[in-house]
């Protein structure tokens, strides 16, 4: 697969989309294993899963226009702190 | 700005390194291979840990309230062989995610599983269910060894058949489901198959490879060799194929490493035992898992608590408290290379003549030795061929000055009269790059005053090396290839122009001192820091009109500052706002002298006046007893106790003036009190320049004299007796 990079993030910038990333795959993994008899802890779960694709979502929509990021599915190379897209 | 980098010499990064707290549950004692370099000495198979016991803990950590939490935490599974437990450690998993969240603890999302394991039942439905499970939490290493050759030596089962065949054919899948990164570990008999080894894994698609040499005692005579002429042979296919920048690692090339320990290194320890957490199958807790029975063979284990009562943070102390300082003996203390030198704290402890942590085994000192080398070969080429530099490290290296003609261009306080004779044959030079790659000095090339005429030859390629060029001659240097190059202006050659140097050397005599502004003035403009180099200084030297000097170009300095927002250095006035220690010469401390007739000296003024005074030669290496300790700047009464750090404390004036090497004249010491006066008021002013962001720590004290002999009497007036110094 060939990928460009259009962006080198700033540790603010990297800290934020990891933070978000790591809230939202630790999310979907609760998900996995809690099973709709934990009443009360599914119903959370269900709302902060809500709560964080949106946050998550935000993050792309706002950076990508603030500094006009080149093409569209981004994703992050946290090693790097370099945002990709396919070419 | 030139973005090229390189991959190998750099390490790879961890997962929220410096955050993140490790956790390591020890799920069980027994392993499916018996792996011959394997620091579990005492396997057995009915130690797993029983998932109540990974419960309690966990259940522990969370509420316990007397833990100072890290943002994050990595969980972290390791036997024996892990994944012989998988459905335990899917439980453990489970249960931690679970109740963290029901806490609202942050680690229930600032989380990561963290698994080495040997890669046999990898492929099995129960790993790569677990695996689909946490996925992207999770980051997995598979143990391969290298070549099958390399691999099936170490690698076996308990029938002593290698294991290769079988973790090979789950490579693919793991290659797929993770980015390649596996450890490496050599032990003697495997150190011929290194390189082949590292390039194999990389040609497998496994591009960071974490290598090491074990700890133990089983290096033999010989085996430093082997490894570094591995690691060369390695560093030149990585050249021959360009696989520097590849994002390829192999961390046996770190561009940290290889540097004298500094106060920060000398407070701080290796590896992170007592930070960690260590959770053994019986309940006990550990300040990290070698400190767990089944890796020690002479002392007992050493827990620091158990599920049950918690962490007794007494115990938790001397860990907190290890230091390179006290874990190490006078020789690593004092090592020129030590940075980077590896060990590991539970095996000192198991090897330590008493039960203390406060001890370090260093049977890996010539092994480490020979990686520093290696890794010196291969950032040398990588600056030479590529022009990448590895980052500069500010400590100080020794250097060995390649005095390459009798009239070398003067390089520090020593006016060389000298004329040309010869040149230092290629021969000696190779010698002496020899000589210096061997015994850890930087290389430093000082040219002659009156001909350029030096032939830039292939094999000078494998050595960084310093040149020190008089400015008239910068052309023809940079023409025939030179790369490091720090150039020499003297009052004659000012007005040559040459391609905007960071750093040059401006040398000028005690007798034309009313001219320094003016020079100081006219370089600044093309550079960014000047070191300053008064010449034939002795007692005659005008202290008022050098005083008056400083001031104005004091007033350049702030000048520049406040228009351009730029810092320009001037040595002798601006390195003391920087530094804490003596930045003197180090003659015969830190820097020694190779003459063209490949004899040693502790400096070039040495050389120059008193040839017969030769400390060795360039085949024998350092033989003459010198004193050596008169030279180091501890061992003089006066710069002990005096923070004029920028001082050049020239030896041989030292020598000249008062017989002894390490007592400075009252001249030399008042001339720096000038410069430390003159950089007080820099940094008072500088202080009050609201945009001067450089963040300097830094406070110069008034002084009631000017000759620092006075802090010694002020501390054993006694020895006054009728000697009589200038107050002011
Ligand atoms: S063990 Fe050897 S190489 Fe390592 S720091 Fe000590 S003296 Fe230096
Ligand atoms: S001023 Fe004198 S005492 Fe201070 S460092 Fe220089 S030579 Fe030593």
């Amino acid at each position: 697969m060939d990928s460009k990079v259009v962006w080198q993030l700033s540790e603010e910038d990297l800290n934020e989309i990891q933070d978000l990333f790591e809230r939202k795959i630790a999310i979907e993994n609760l998900i996995k294993i809690v099973n709709l008899k934990d009443g009360d802890i599914y119903e959370k779960l269900i709302k902060d899963y809500g709560k964080i694709t949106r946050e998550f979502q935000q993050w792309w929509d706002i950076k990508s226009s603030q500094y006009k990021w080149e093409g569209t599915n981004w994703w992050v190379d946290f090693t790097k702190s370099q945002v990709l897209t396919r070419i | 700005m030139d973005e090229r980098t390189y991959s190998v010499g750099k390490l790879a990064q961890n997962w929220k390194s410096e955050k993140a707290q490790t956790i390591t549950f020890i799920v069980t004692n027994d392993c499916n291979l018996r792996c011959k370099y394997c620091y579990i000495t005492h396997k057995s198979e009915d130690k797993i840990m029983d998932f109540s016991v990974a419960k309690n803990f966990i259940d522990y950590l969370l509420t316990f309230d007397n833990i100072k939490f890290s943002e994050a935490v990595i969980l972290e599974f390791i036997g024996g062989e892990p994944f012989l437990e998988v459905e335990l450690i899917d439980k453990i998993c489970d249960y931690f995610k679970v109740a963290a969240y029901k806490l609202d603890h942050q680690w229930y999302w600032n989380y990561r599983i963290s698994i080495c394991t040997n890669g046999i039942n990898y492929s099995s439905e129960a790993v790569q269910k677990f695996i689909a499970k946490n996925y992207n939490k999770m980051s997995l290493s598979i143990t391969l060894d290298g070549t099958k050759e390399k691999h099936d030596l170490q690698r076996v089962f308990p029938d002593d058949r290698g294991s290769y065949d079988i973790i090979s054919k789950n490579i693919d899948l793991w290659l797929k489901q993770f980015p390649g990164t596996t450890k490496v570990t050599f032990a003697s008999d495997d150190l011929p198959m290194l390189k082949d080894s590292i390039i194999s894994l990389w040609n497998l698609g496994v591009h960071t490879v974490n290598a090491n040499v074990v700890f133990e005692n089983v290096w033999k005579d010989g085996d430093d060799k082997i490894l570094e002429e591995q690691l060369i042979a390695l560093a030149d296919h990585i050249f021959d194929n360009n696989l520097y920048d590849k994002d390829l690692i192999c961390s046996f090339f770190d561009e940290s490493i290889g540097y004298p320990y500094d106060e920060k290194d000398l407070n701080a320890t290796y590896c992170g035992a007592g930070k960690m957490i260590g959770l053994s199958p019986e309940g006990n807790i550990y300040p990290c898992l070698r400190y767990y029975a089944h890796s020690l063979n002479n002392h007992e284990e050493w827990p620091i608590g158990n599920i049950k009562e918690g962490i007794d943070m007494e115990m938790v102390r001397p860990f907190m408290l290890a230091s390179n300082r006290l874990q190490s003996d006078q020789e690593c203390i004092n090592c020129e290379v030590a940075t980077g030198c590896a060990f590991c704290q539970g095996f000192n402890y198991d090897e330590a003549k008493t039960p203390t942590n406060f001890y370090r085994a260093k049977y890996i000192c010539k092994m480490h030795k020979a990686r520093v080398r290696a890794n010196n070969y291969y950032f040398a080429k990588l600056f030479n061929k590529y022009n990448l530099k590895r980052p500069e490290i500010n400590r100080h290296r020794k250097e060995l000055y390649f005095l390459l003609s009798e009239d070398y261009e003067n390089y520090c306080s020593f006016n060389n009269k000298n004329s040309l004779r010869s040149f230092m044959s290629i021969d000696t030079i190779l010698k002496g790059l020899k000589f210096a790659y061997h015994n850890f000095y930087n290389p430093v090339f000082v040219h002659s005053k009156s001909e350029f005429s030096f032939e830039n030859i292939k094999d000078y390629e494998s050595y960084d090396i310093l040149h020190i060029v008089p400015a008239k001659f910068l052309d023809k240097a940079v023409d025939c290839g030179l790369k490091r190059i720090l150039p020499v202006y003297d009052l004659n050659s000012l007005s040559y122009k040459d391609p905007n140097y960071e750093n040059v050397i401006l040398n000028i005599a005690a007798s034309e001192i009313e001219q320094l502004y003016d020079s100081v003035k006219i370089l600044l403009t093309r550079t960014s820091r000047i070191n300053i180099n008064i010449i034939d200084l002795d007692k005659q030297f005008d202290e008022l009109e050098y005083r008056r000097q400083m001031l104005k170009i004091k007033d350049l300095i702030l000048g520049i500052e406040k228009s351009q927002g730029i810092f320009k250095e001037v040595s002798l006035l601006t390195d003391v706002l920087f530094i804490n220690s003596h930045d003197n010469c180090k003659a015969g401390h830190k820097t020694f002298v190779l003459s063209p007739n490949e004899k040693l000296y502790t400096c070039c003024a040495i050389y120059s006046n008193e040839a017969k005074s030769s400390i060795g030669n360039i085949n024998d290496g350092i033989s003459v007893d010198y004193d050596a300790r008169l030279y180091e700047i501890e061992n003089s009464n006066l710069c002990r106790l005096c923070d004029a750090y920028q001082c050049k404390n020239c030896i041989y004036t030292n020598k000249v003036s008062t017989k002894e090497v390490n007592v400075s004249p009252s001249f030399q010491c008042r001339k720096s009190h000038v410069e430390r006066l003159v950089s007080s008021e820099i940094l008072n002013e500088l202080n009050q320049i609201s945009k001067f962001k450089l963040n300097i720590d830094k406070k110069i004290a008034e002084l009631g004299y000017q000759d620092p002999i006075a802090a010694f009497f002020n501390i054993n007036n006694e020895s006054h007796g009728y000697y009589k110094y200038e107050k002011k």
